[in-house]
This record gives C-alpha cells, sequence and structure tokens, in this order.
C-alpha cells in the first residue's frame, strides 16, 4: 500500500509537470503565428488589409453646449445619427458615458489597488477628501428619438445600452436624442484627462473638456459591441462621423476645438481676421490672439456670453479647450495634397516656452508623420497648454510643460514640453486616424506613435535626447527578473509598468525592425502600407502584423512572437573563438609554420631553468654520442615530405589546388543565447592590422536551436578582436560577453565614480 | 474599514495618468576589492521631486539641488530609510556618493553598501516611491562574481532575497 502511495504520488507529479511544459509540443520559436492571430476572413485579409466586406459604422452629432465659468458646469443637448453598415441586426445599442469614472464607488475607483504610505503626507490626505466630496459623472436628463419620445435605455457603469424598439437593419439610421450636464473636475487637485486648472490670484479658469459627451462604442466584426467598462486605463475607440457643435462660453472666451471654426467672422476682431489671413500664408507662427490682448481680457473679465461654432467631418471624437487667458499663434504648413494649420493656445504662464515652441513643434510632427504615413488629412492641428499632462483628441490635444514663474526653465521641461507636443499631435495619426482599439490594446496607439515621436524628435534637433526608440535605452526593463513584466500583447487594463510596456518597448521594436531586420526603406514602404490600408478604419494587432509581413516579404512572425507575445529578453553570448588555417600539405609551408607556433608555444618552466643551470650535457661534451635521431632538423624537408606532397597535388583540382594557395585564416564561433529572445548576429571583426569588416547575419541562424549555435568565418587577413553587436542595434543586456577576448564594459557607478576622483568619499 | 477601503482606492485612481512610469530600476554589484556592494539607482525625476515637493511644500527642481543643501541632505536620508540591504542580519551602512539629473527625466543616485559580511546572501528591502503610486515598482539587479539574479519589488511585497551558491 505504501508503495502503491508513493506511485500514485510521482504519477501526479509526471502528469503536472507534462502538462505545463508541453514536451511534446512544437517550441519553435519561428513557428508562424497561426494558433495566436484571428483566422483571416472576408473582412480581414491574410495579407493584413481591410478583406471585400469590411465595413464600419457611423455615428454623426449636432451638439449645444453651454460653458458655465461661474459654476464649472457643462451642458449640453446631444442629436446622435446613427448608421448602421454592418450586415448584422442590432437590437440594441451601446454609448460610453466616461465620466462616470468620477461618480464616487465607480468600478474604476474600487478596483485600483492601494496600500497606506500613499496616505502618510498631508498633501495626499486633502487630496483624497476632495476626490470624495466631488460630485463627478454625468447627469442625464432627457433621452429621447427623433420624434421626442422617450427612449428606453439602461446605464451601465460607465456605458449606457438604449434598447431599441425595433432592431436596425444594415443600412437603417437612428436618431435619437440625448440631454446631460456635469460638474468639471479641477485637475489641479482631483487630476483627469480633461477639467480645469484655476488661477487664484487673478480668479481666471482655463478648461480641457474631453470625454464630455455621451459617445457611441464601436460596433465591429472583432468585438461586437466594444462596451468593455472604462476602468482608466484603456482610453477609447469611437466609431468616425461628422460633427456640428456650438459651444456657448462667456464673451471674453477664446475656445480651441476639433474642427474648423465656421463663425470666425463673427468672433474675431477686424485686426484678428487680417491676422489670422496672414497666419494662413506664413511658414512661422502669427499671433490670431496677442499676448496684449489676452493680458487684457484676464483683466477686464467681460459679462455676457458668446457661441462659437465649429464642424468636423470624418473624425472620431470631439474635444475643445476655454479660457479667456488664451493667447493664440498659428502657422501654416505645407503638404504635397493640402495646406493645413498648427496652432497653439496657452496662457501667459507657458511662456517663454510656448510662443517660441509649441506651434513650431507642432508644424514638425506634422511633416515627419505625413512621410511616414500620409498627408495629414484635417484642417487644424491644434496644441493647447495645460499644465502638467499631455493627453490626445482628433486634431486637439492638451499638453504640459511650464517654464517657472520667473520665465526661466530646465533643460528637461524644454524638452519635457517638446516630446509632449511631438507625442500629443503625432495621436492624430495613431489613433484618431488609424483608428486601432484603445480599450483593448494600448500599444497599437502608444507604441507606434512613441516610435514616429522618436523619428521627428531627431529631425527636430541633432543628438535630441529621446527616451524612446533606440535599442540600448530599453535595456534596463527588458533584462533580469520577469515576475513583474508582461508581454505587449496583454489588455491595457492588466499591463504592467504601462510606460515601458506599452509606448517604450514597441517603439524599440519598431525601430529594431527598421534599423537592423528590414532596413529603413523596406520598413518604410511596409509602415506606410499600414498606415494608408487602416486610414480611416480600425485596425487589429493582426492587421499591423500581417501587413508588416506582407508588404516587406521578411517573414517577421518570430519578431512578433518573441517580442510581443513573451517577455524574453536578448542576451546572446559570444562563447568561444577557435582559430584555425588549411593545411596546404607543402612541406615547405607546414614545416615552416610547425616551426613558427612551436617557437612561439610557451615552454615548461624546468626546460627554461635548465637551459641556464645546465651549462654541459654530456651529449654536448662527447660528440659521438650523436646520431641521426638527435641530430636531424625537425623542420627540415626530406626527399619523403617532397614527395608525398607531390602525390597529394596530383590528385586534387586545379581549383582545389588555388584555395590553398590563399591562406586563408577560419574562426569558429560559438554563441549562446542566454536571453531567449532569438535576434540577428552583427558580428565586427577587427585584423591585426587594424582594419575592420562587419558581418550580419539573420535572426533565422537560430532556427534549429535556439539555444547554442555555432559557425565558421574565413579572412586572409588574422582577427584580433571580435564583438557582437558592436552599434547596440539588438538591446542585448549583457554586454561583457559580446567581446573576444573579453573587454571590461564600464558600468554608470564605474563611470560616475571617475567623474568624481576616485576615493574622495571614503 | 469599508470605507477606509474605498477612501483608499479613490485617491490612487485619479492619479495615474499624469505620466506612466512608476519604475525604479538599482543595478548593484558587489567589488570585492572594497567589500561592498556599489548601487546605481534610477528613478524618475518627476516623481522624486513630487516626494520633495510634499516634504518642502514649495516646488523643487532636482537639477538645483546641491548635495550639502537641507533638501540634498534629506535626499540622502530618504534613500537610507527607503533601499536597505541587510547581511548576515545586519542591516549594512549605506555610504552616499552622488547623484544626476538627465534631459530623459532620469534621476541617478550612485551609492555603496559597505562592510558587506556576506556577499552571496543579501536581503533587500525597498519602499521607494511606493508613496506616489501603487503600481511602484522597484526592480533590482545584483551581480556577484559575474552572475546576475534579480528581483522586482512592490508596495505590497517590499522584500526579497538574492542568494548565490
Amino acid at each position: 500500500m505504501r508503495n502503491f502511495k508513493s506511485l500514485l504520488i510521482l504519477t501526479c507529479v509526471l502528469i503536472a509537470s507534462s502538462s505545463i511544459a508541453q514536451e511534446n509540443y512544437n517550441h519553435n520559436k519561428f513557428k508562424q503565428l497561426k494558433e495566436e492571430l484571428a483566422t483571416p476572413n472576408v473582412y480581414r485579409t491574410a495579407a493584413g488589409a481591410p478583406g471585400p466586406q469590411y465595413y464600419q459604422q457611423k455615428a454623426d452629432y449636432v451638439m449645444n453646449l453651454t460653458l458655465d465659468d461661474a459654476k464649472q458646469t457643462i451642458t449640453g443637448e446631444e442629436t446622435i445619427t446613427y448608421t448602421n453598415n454592418s450586415p448584422d441586426k442590432l437590437e440594441y445599442l451601446w454609448l460610453q458615458l466616461d465620466q462616470n469614472i468620477r461618480k464616487p464607488g465607480s468600478a474604476g475607483q474600487l478596483t485600483r489597488t492601494s496600500n497606506i504610505e500613499s496616505l502618510s503626507n498631508p498633501y495626499s490626505l486633502e487630496r483624497m477628501f476632495k476626490v470624495l466630496e466631488f460630485e463627478g459623472g454625468f447627469n442625464l436628463t432627457k433621452v429621447t428619438d427623433g420624434s421626442g419620445r422617450p427612449v428606453d435605455y439602461m446605464v451601465v457603469g460607465t456605458m449606457m445600452r438604449i434598447n431599441l424598439k425595433t432592431p436596425l437593419s444594415n443600412g437603417d439610421k437612428f436618431t435619437f436624442n440625448v440631454n446631460w450636464w456635469y460638474n468639471i473636475n479641477d485637475r489641479m487637485e482631483i487630476g483627469g484627462r480633461s477639467g480645469f486648472e484655476y488661477f487664484e490670484e487673478e480668479d481666471n479658469y482655463l478648461y480641457t473638456i474631453a470625454q464630455f459627451f455621451p459617445r457611441m462604442c464601436v460596433y465591429n466584426d472583432v468585438e461586437g459591441w466594444q462596451n468593455k467598462q472604462f476602468l482608466g486605463n484603456g482610453e477609447f475607440t469611437l466609431p468616425f462621423g461628422d460633427y456640428d457643435v456650438e459651444i456657448t462660453v462667456p464673451a471674453d472666451h477664446i475656445v480651441a476645438a476639433t474642427g474648423q471654426l465656421t463663425n470666425a467672422s463673427k468672433i474675431l476682431t477686424t485686426d484678428q481676421k487680417s491676422r489670422w489671413e496672414k497666419a494662413k500664408k506664413s511658414d512661422e507662427p502669427v499671433f490670431i490672439v496677442t499676448p496684449d490682448e489676452a493680458a487684457k481680457a484676464e483683466k477686464e473679465k467681460a459679462t455676457g456670453t458668446r457661441t462659437w461654432h465649429f464642424e468636423a467631418e470624418n473624425v472620431r471624437d470631439f474635444a475643445f479647450a476655454s479660457s479667456r487667458k488664451f493667447i493664440w499663434d498659428a502657422q501654416a504648413v505645407e503638404q504635397e495634397t493640402k495646406t493645413v494649420m498648427a496652432m497653439s493656445y496657452y496662457p501667459k504662464e507657458g511662456n517663454p516656452l510656448w510662443e517660441k515652441y509649441s506651434t513650431r513643434v507642432t508644424a514638425q510632427t506634422l511633416k515627419t508623420y505625413s512621410k511616414h504615413t500620409f498627408d495629414y488629412p484635417y484642417p487644424v492641428a491644434i496644441s493647447v497648454h495645460a499644465n502638467y499632462i499631455g493627453m490626445e483628441y482628433p486634431m486637439i490635444c492638451f499638453n504640459g510643460g511650464r517654464p517657472n514663474a520667473d520665465g526661466t526653465y530646465s533643460e528637461r521641461t524644454k524638452y519635457g514640453m517638446h516630446s509632449v507636443i511631438i507625442h500629443e499631435v503625432g495621436h492624430n495619426y495613431f489613433p484618431m486616424i488609424i483608428n486601432s482599439d484603445e480599450r483593448q490594446w494600448t500599444w497599437m496607439d502608444e507604441g507606434l506613435n512613441t516610435f514616429l515621436q522618436y523619428l521627428t524628435e531627431q529631425e527636430w534637433q541633432r543628438n535630441y535626447p529621446s527616451r524612446r526608440g533606440p535599442a540600448h535605452l530599453i535595456v534596463d526593463y527588458m533584462k533580469g527578473d520577469k515576475d513583474n513584466i508582461s508581454p505587449i500583447m496583454t489588455n491595457s487594463e492588466s499591463l504592467m509598468q504601462f510606460g515601458n510596456n506599452a509606448y517604450g518597448k514597441p517603439a524599440t521594436a519598431l525601430n529594431i525592425l527598421r534599423e537592423t531586420i528590414i532596413g529603413r526603406e523596406n520598413f518604410d514602404y511596409a509602415f506606410k502600407t499600414y498606415a494608408m490600408r487602416w486610414m480611416f478604419k480600425h485596425p487589429t494587432p493582426a492587421d499591423f502584423f500581417r501587413t508588416m509581413e506582407d508588404a516587406s516579404g521578411v517573414d517577421l512572425d518570430w519578431f512578433w512572437r518573441g517580442w510581443f507575445f513573451t517577455n524574453d529578453h536578448c542576451d546572446i553570448a559570444l562563447e568561444s573563438v577557435q582559430w584555425f588555417q588549411l593545411n596546404t600539405h607543402d612541406p615547405e609551408v607546414e614545416k615552416d609554420w610547425q616551426k613558427k607556433s612551436d617557437d612561439a608555444a610557451n615552454k615548461n618552466i624546468s626546460g627554461i631553468r635548465n637551459k641556464v643551470d645546465i651549462k654541459r650535457t654530456k651529449n654536448e661534451d662527447l660528440p659521438l654520442l650523436d646520431d641521426k635521431y638527435n641530430t636531424a632538423d625537425p623542420y627540415a624537408v626530406s626527399e619523403e615530405d617532397k614527395e608525398a606532397y607531390e602525390d597529394f597535388i596530383a590528385s586534387i583540382s586545379d581549383d582545389q589546388k588555388s584555395l590553398l594557395g590563399q591562406g586563408y585564416n577560419f574562426y569558429q564561433i560559438d554563441f549562446e543565447n542566454k536571453g531567449g529572445l532569438v535576434m540577428p548576429l552583427i558580428l565586427r571583426f577587427t585584423f591585426t592590422d587594424n582594419t575592420d569588416e562587419v558581418v550580419r547575419i539573420p535572426a533565422e541562424i537560430w532556427k534549429r536551436n535556439d539555444e547554442q549555435v555555432s559557425k565558421v568565418f574565413f579572412f586572409k587577413k588574422e582577427v584580433d578582436k571580435v564583438e557582437l553587436d558592436p552599434f547596440l542595434e539588438t538591446a542585448d543586456c549583457e554586454l561583457e560577453d559580446n567581446f573576444w577576448p573579453r573587454k571590461k564594459v564600464p558600468t554608470r557607478f564605474d563611470i560616475f565614480e571617475e567623474k568624481k576622483g576616485k576615493g574622495n568619499y571614503h | 474599514m469599508k470605507n477606509l477601503i474605498l477612501i483608499l482606492s479613490v485617491l490612487l485612481s485619479v492619479n495615474s495618468f499624469a505620466h506612466k512610469f512608476y519604475i525604479s530600476i538599482a543595478d548593484m554589484e558587489y567589488k570585492a576589492s572594497k567589500k561592498s556592494i556599489d548601487v546605481t539607482l534610477k528613478v524618475t525625476a518627476h516623481d522624486f521631486e513630487l516626494i520633495l515637493n510634499r516634504k518642502f511644500n514649495t516646488e523643487i527642481h532636482l537639477e538645483e539641488v546641491a548635495d550639502t543643501s537641507e533638501v540634498g541632505m534629506y535626499c540622502q536620508a530618504y534613500l537610507r530609510n527607503n533601499f536597505r540591504v541587510m547581511s548576515n542580519d545586519q542591516k549594512l551602512e549605506q555610504k552616499y556618493i552622488g547623484k544626476e539629473v538627465t534631459n530623459r527625466e532620469d534621476l541617478y543616485f550612485y551609492f555603496s553598501f559597505v562592510n558587506v559580511g556576506n556577499p552571496a546572501h543579501i536581503k533587500v528591502v525597498s519602499n521607494l516611491l511606493s508613496s506616489v503610486s501603487d503600481l511602484q515598482q522597484n526592480i533590482v539587479h545584483y551581480k556577484y562574481k559575474n552572475q546576475t539574479k534579480s528581483v522586482t519589488l512592490l508596495p505590497s511585497d517590499n522584500k526579497a532575497e538574492i542568494k548565490f551558491e
């Protein structure tokens, strides 16, 4: 019985371990991604393009908004016309109510983890109570159909379902009205992607308003309704549509919004109108509202209201900013197909940084991004200054980067401001136009956008201190303990280390594809193809993976698998180098080589000492002891040697003969993959004459064995040293084993210690 | 108690998208010649400034903080209190060397743990920046005789042992 028991345990253990390791399964790192990616179909092709029956829904909005500056509330009357282009019959419609995340007790708030340390300072305590006191979230005052009859609906957290009386068939439209209002949050006190900043000394507000109205969810062939609750991280995706929006604000407010201002003739002064005309022809920023005009408005505080009218076509959302503090400048950006306006709105607190850089950086962003995707299709691209944050909406984004009160600013503030503007303006392309699903995949917009942000930064200023992009900058994140790193292909809400995971790593991966795996020209073609194919559409990760591979002609399944589906890091070691030369069989050559290598070899200690200590040997004193064995020169070429060589030469072909004479050096190099990620081998051989040669071997060298490979390299010259990844392009996490002979790589600590001068801290 | 849980979670929900890093990386290496563990600690400059701003109730720019100033001394005390290494059950003395801020928002601190009794077996405790975010991850890489082992410490799980055979 006892034996039986232990047998049973043993069996259990075996079953358990085999089910985890799946030993008989194909674990090859080059296995195609058929199991991970959805099967191609009529909506999405195997090449990564929209299929012949691809469809998408449309949602058009007419809105009347009122901003109450005294109470900090916003009220809206909204009419939505929803068009069902899907082949499916829809019994209900879903809208998202993002403001409801600020309702006390929302799922977003309840599901955040926390620890007591974060309350250990008065600042946090105060902030906490302000959050609790805030009465946020939508108040719905009316939901009716086109003819004014109440519509049956249900609010589910941050989502709202419209229960249709008759289902909506393909081609049908449904028009309905939603009236609502909510309290605007103080961003400085309780945070938020949108809200207001209050300037206490002068009693003025600066509003950045977004995710502010009930918005239609996406319905498509991938998710059905994308109605996953808004928990705070996974932002959103929305159907495209046209917007007609009237915004009523205090009479002296300046409004920046998604779309084109259609009543500029009523709103702007004569001077402002002529400056606007001038800006349209200028490739440098021109003030529309000058700093003086803004300063005057700030002080005088007009009474009454004014209505601004905006129209936007084919956008997936609408946002705006409003304040009497705004300075407004604009410049034209000429593109091949159309000229558009880059504009900035900022309070005086943003200067001198903002008037100097914001619009110019916005213009540069459009230029670089358009080169890699398509001409910017919208009429305006706006950068609004809102302290601390960076958040994007179609045509408009809210960006931090504020100088000190005395107008000075650090280098870090300057580049932080530049980077956030490039990043948020860049979001116009990903995900506003190439409309990926942020609630599902953060990396699809953040990663691709951060990649183009890097290219823009480098075109803006030589050696710009980009935080992300170059391979070596991601090493710190990827190496080491994997317990708290998630693969890129993880839902937005479950990501750990959001910034590195969804921004840094995918951006780096794309840069590696561009520089190392595919090459710049071919990569740019494939990337542009993806952008053109999915412009104004809803792509999935598979569409991106497939397009990049299909258009470039490079099998990338191993790369997506390693970089996007696993946590593996790159650590390839140059384990050993062995040197060989061909045996020419020519006794003249070989005996000479033998003599040289014997002379060069280390001698044993007794031999060395005896040479001095033993003045004369017996044999040296008595030559009659000599015979042919101790007098013959071991390196001399004998007649037998010559005959053997002649026989050998007679037996080989002329080509083989000439190869023997060329004096090649052969080097067998053994590589070990310690990190798991398969990557190309980039080798620089430096020869004894100080010249060098770079050899690039594709990652497929690991196709049969992803742990150890060996390869022989040959050169006429003699190799002095070998380096692996000499241009820091594979994100190799351990550099010390990349050198033969081994080389000590200084750590940051050593470098700093050297800078400070050794020993002065003991 | 129920209310307190709600309070804690609400507090953090609003602060999470100001920026998205919440990570520190400590690269530690044992130097046999000095019997010390050298540490290069990288944290997000902005987060560390947040701690200083709250402590001193004014906006502080790390570029302007001298090591000998009041704020500089506080930084050193913060490191001593929030990043500790034990060996043979003894808390190791931390010797501060210096700091550096880069344009990439990285703040580097350099310090050493001296008189290490048993470098092959240490215990690390890190509460770095856990008062800023519950999502903070403190990663520690420890290199000993050409081998490196790594651990990740979280606000909820702030200690780990690292042992070499």
